[in-house]
């Protein structure tokens, strides 16, 4: 859900610190980037665990006796037990709890990944094209991002979700689509100002193409919002997701996300309380990890006291 | 102050009308229609129902139909509920959203504002820790997990509270759900204020306050706080229709009789007129807020007005 | 010729990640009642931060350590409570910026006014006419409507002639100005030395002015002290 995490105000404020402060001069951004980053323990450890997550989800099926949709007819309903091998329990129908984590996180991994691999390229490409063209150009694109803002995105997303029907990834595509406003602003705020510095007039002086001087010149320049974009876009989307397999308009059957598993888990809680718990743990973990990392980032990236 | 509200006013007018445009072809462009239900209907009563509701028209022709009926404050019928139009169930279901949101609205801002302002004032001392913890918590973990463990803890280990449903003006089953809905609100409206708040704490007119031995509480009621609330102010809009939308998930979750009941269920039958009337409703709410929001922003920055 | 200000051996020191910075270095020099002192150095040299520090005014990582004696009282580490009783009323500052030193949400009059009603215990509409006279004696044209303006709606010299007028109202022992004509045109840093000279002779103030530019001293000042690196390294009168 759009701004749920407050990264518009988190990303606007670092923008506008870019737009006032000078480039640094001296050891290069990446560089000093890191070694900020790196004195930051919390960011560290949650690199450390989310690399951890990606990689279990990723590679833990290969290890895991069961399959995500495999029944166990003799283990229906069990709670966590270590000699049957259900280390998670499993739930209704008999599947092991484990290998559905796995598999939902996977899941919600991926679409997070998709969805904001969209919105950060529109993004990216509609603020640079409409800060470079500038004038009219720029004022109708910018009119209609602060049209889309005025739509209820959550709505939005339920219409989309009816109109891509239940292919996940489509949907997610579609997520992305409309989670791009903020990042275009910023992306244009950006150019407006890149545009005018020497090495941008001396490319122009050159000959080169306005499509050249935007990938090659502006957008490199744009590497510290997009970063700190992303990074605080995947929890977003990831929640999104999640929400929306609440309402059981995501992820189906017998595929899984954090989400679905949630929203199965929930109202047997009472009862069986491993089905909530297992996939609420990772769900958390995995959202304080990336906010941890986005923050951290966001600090690192700073072109404040420098 | 009149002349920048009536401008304000008259810019918004364009704004809503495309909005309504973009929605109504969306939704119409996209495939499917309120009619192709499980059951195949024979093809006079389906025609007969295409022209009842004007399907049969051009896309155009449909639209101006609705602008027109719209501008008369009319939403059309519902096209899957029977004998009910689209203004009557928002009737029904809106009220009760917009006061659970607005209970929620009321409660987080206070209470965020209340501690941003403490956190600020602590900045790095054991409140302001606490403080940033609950709203990691309160933003990061999604209402429909926050509503499940609410309930598990609160409605059914310890009984406090019913866990779900609705007694018509029973508050006690309004407490969750506004908990739910307000935490993530109030989360975000601590960390702008205790943001803006240290920001103004370290400007120089704060240290001219201070220069003129006013006394720390002085400094901050008449110095600190009102430019400090500029940042909040310019998000309640958007909080708001935040909590509007969010408590069309929190109906969903607690079983509570709001509009999100209807919305999702006419979203996913294509009920055009339902799903159209709600966005429009939600869309000229957000676009009053954000008009009220420009307003007190104007009244609290002199400067604004002038521009 | 009485003390009325007397720094001993003041250090100001700031906390950084990892390590500390010295930005005052033991420096001593005393105030006496009624005279014009200068304290001139480069940027960075410590002249701000030594008299932030004697306001109690310092940013929250900076330390202050040493003695700023106003009679029998030491201001470095008294209790903010306490000190709120004399700064504003013995002793005053005037900033550098007058474009962001004054609150842009409240107007001039209240900022002006709630200072005697601190400390003088003035009543509010008795403090603003008191705010009002003293707009007209800095040379403020239409006082009444000016106390009525917000401080965007002033230019930078009448700004800075606001703040003045506030520091002056309570008539303190000590005004002390850091770098008051930077931030204003050349024409009006002149008028604004000689308002400040005519004020502090009329209500027997003594003046502190920091600054970075020996041609505003010259003609105000009537001892002087040379600050570099944190240290006052040469003290000496003005037309020596």
């Amino acid at each position: 859900m759009a701004g749920i995490t407050g990264k518009d105000q988190v990303l606007t404020a670092y923008a506008n610190k870019l737009a006032t402060l000078d480039a640094p001069k001296g050891r290069s951004l990446t560089q000093d980037a890191v070694r900020r980053l790196v004195r930051n323990k919390m960011a560290v450890l949650s690199i450390f665990v989310l690399v951890a997550i990606v990689l279990v989800a990723f590679i833990g099926p290969y290890f895991v006796t069961w399959g995500y949709s495999q029944v166990d007819w003799g283990q229906i309903r069990k709670p966590p037990n270590f000699d049957t091998g259900h280390y998670f329990g499993t739930d209704q129908n008999g599947r092991d709890m484990l290998a559905r984590v796995l598999q939902g996180t996977q899941m919600s991994l991926i679409v997070a990944a998709v969805a904001t691999f969209v919105s950060v390229s529109i993004g990216v490409v509609y603020g640079a094209v409409a800060g470079y063209f500038g004038g009219r150009v720029d004022a109708i694109m910018m009119r209609i991002v602060d049209i889309m803002y005025a739509l209820p995105y959550i709505l939005f997303v339920i219409i989309l979700v009816v109109m891509f029907g239940r292919n996940p990834v489509l949907l997610f595509v579609g997520i992305g689509a409309i989670e791009w406003l903020t990042m275009a602003r910023i992306v244009r705020g950006q150019t407006l100002s890149i545009k005018e510095k020497e090495f941008v007039e001396a490319a122009r002086a050159g000959g080169a193409k306005p499509f050249t001087i935007i990938m090659r010149h502006i957008v490199p320049n744009l590497t510290g919002p997009v970063v700190i974009y992303a990074t605080l876009t995947i929890p977003e989307i990831i929640i999104a997701e999640s929400f929306l397999s609440y309402l059981g308009l995501g992820v189906q059957e017998p595929q899984t996300s954090l989400g679905t598993l949630i929203s199965a888990g929930a109202p047997v809680a009472e009862v069986m309380p491993w089905l909530l718990l297992a996939p609420a743990v990772v769900l958390v973990t995995l959202l304080f990890c990336l906010t941890y990392i986005g923050d951290g980032l966001r600090d690192a990236l700073d072109p404040k006291d420098r | 102050m009149l002349s920048y509200a009536f401008r304000r006013v008259l810019s918004a007018i364009p704004i809503a009308l495309i909005a309504v445009t973009v929605c109504f072809f969306i939704l119409r462009l996209a495939p499917g229609g309120p009619f192709d239900g499980e059951r195949a209907l024979p093809p006079t009563v389906l025609a007969n129902l295409r022209a009842h509701y004007n399907l049969d028209q051009p896309l155009v022709v449909q639209y101006f139909i609705y602008v027109w009926r719209l501008l008369h404050g009319d939403l059309g019928p519902s096209m899957v509920i029977d004998g009910f139009n689209v203004s009557q169930l928002i009737a029904i279901g809106f009220p009760f959203t917009l006061t659970m949101a607005l209970c929620a609205f009321v409660i987080a801002t206070a209470i965020g504002m209340l501690a941003g302002m403490v956190a600020a004032v602590y900045q790095n001392k054991w409140p302001d820790y606490v403080l940033v913890l609950a709203v990691m918590i309160g933003v990061l973990i999604p209402n429909f997990l926050m509503a499940a463990l609410l309930q598990l803890w609160f409605g059914v280990y310890l009984k406090w509270v019913p866990a779900g449903g609705w007694v018509n003006g029973s508050l006690m089953h309004l407490i969750l759900p506004v908990t739910v809905l307000a935490w993530p609100h109030a989360g975000r409206i601590s960390r702008l204020m205790r943001g803006s708040m240290i920001e103004v704490l370290g400007t120089n007119y704060v240290r001219t306050a201070r220069s003129k031995g006013l006394g720390e509480r002085l400094v901050l009621s008449r110095h600190a706080i009102k430019p400090a609330l500029l940042p909040v102010v310019s998000y309640l809009g958007p909080g708001l229709s935040y909590l509007l939308t969010g408590s069309l998930a929190v109906e969903q979750i607690f079983g509570l009789p709001g509009i999100g009941k209807y919305f999702v269920t006419a979203a996913l039958n294509r009920d055009y007129g339902v799903v159209l009337g709600t966005t429009i409703l939600y869309m000229f709410i957000i676009l009053a807020l954000n008009l009220i929001v420009d307003l007190v922003y104007a009244w609290l920055d002199p400067k604004v007005r002038y521009r | 010729m009485t003390k009325v200000l007397s720094v001993e051996d003041l250090s100001v020191t700031f906390a950084l990640h990892e390590s500390e910075v010295r930005a005052v270095n033991n420096i001593n020099f005393s105030l006496e009642a009624g005279e014009t002192l200068a304290v001139v150095g480069e940027s960075g040299s410590g002249k701000s931060q030594a008299f932030l520090s004697i306001m109690g005014l310092l940013a929250k990582n900076g330390r202050t350590s040493g003695k700023a004696m106003m009679g029998d009282i030491n201001l470095v580490g008294m209790e903010k409570s306490r000190l709120d009783r004399i700064r504003g009323k013995d002793i005053a500052m005037i900033f550098q910026d007058p474009m962001t030193s004054l609150n842009p949400s409240l107007k001039v009059k209240t900022q002006l006014s709630e200072v005697l009603v601190k400390h003088r215990g003035f009543d509010k509409a008795k403090a603003e006419r008191a705010a009002v006279e003293m707009l007209e004696r800095v040379g403020i044209p239409e006082p009444v409507k000016r106390a009525n303006a917000f401080p965007h709606e002033m230019s930078g010299g009448m700004r800075q002639r606001v703040m003045i007028a506030m520091a002056l109202l309570c008539q303190p022992k000590i005004l002390i100005a850091d770098e008051p004509t930077t931030a204003l045109d050349v024409t009006v840093q002149a008028q604004m030395l000689d308002l400040f000279k005519s004020l502090t002779d009329d209500f027997g103030t003594s003046l502190v002015i920091i600054t970075h530019d020996l041609g505003v001293v010259a003609g105000v000042a009537d001892r002087m002290m040379v600050m570099y690196g944190g240290r006052a390294v040469e003290k000496g009168t003005a037309r020596a």
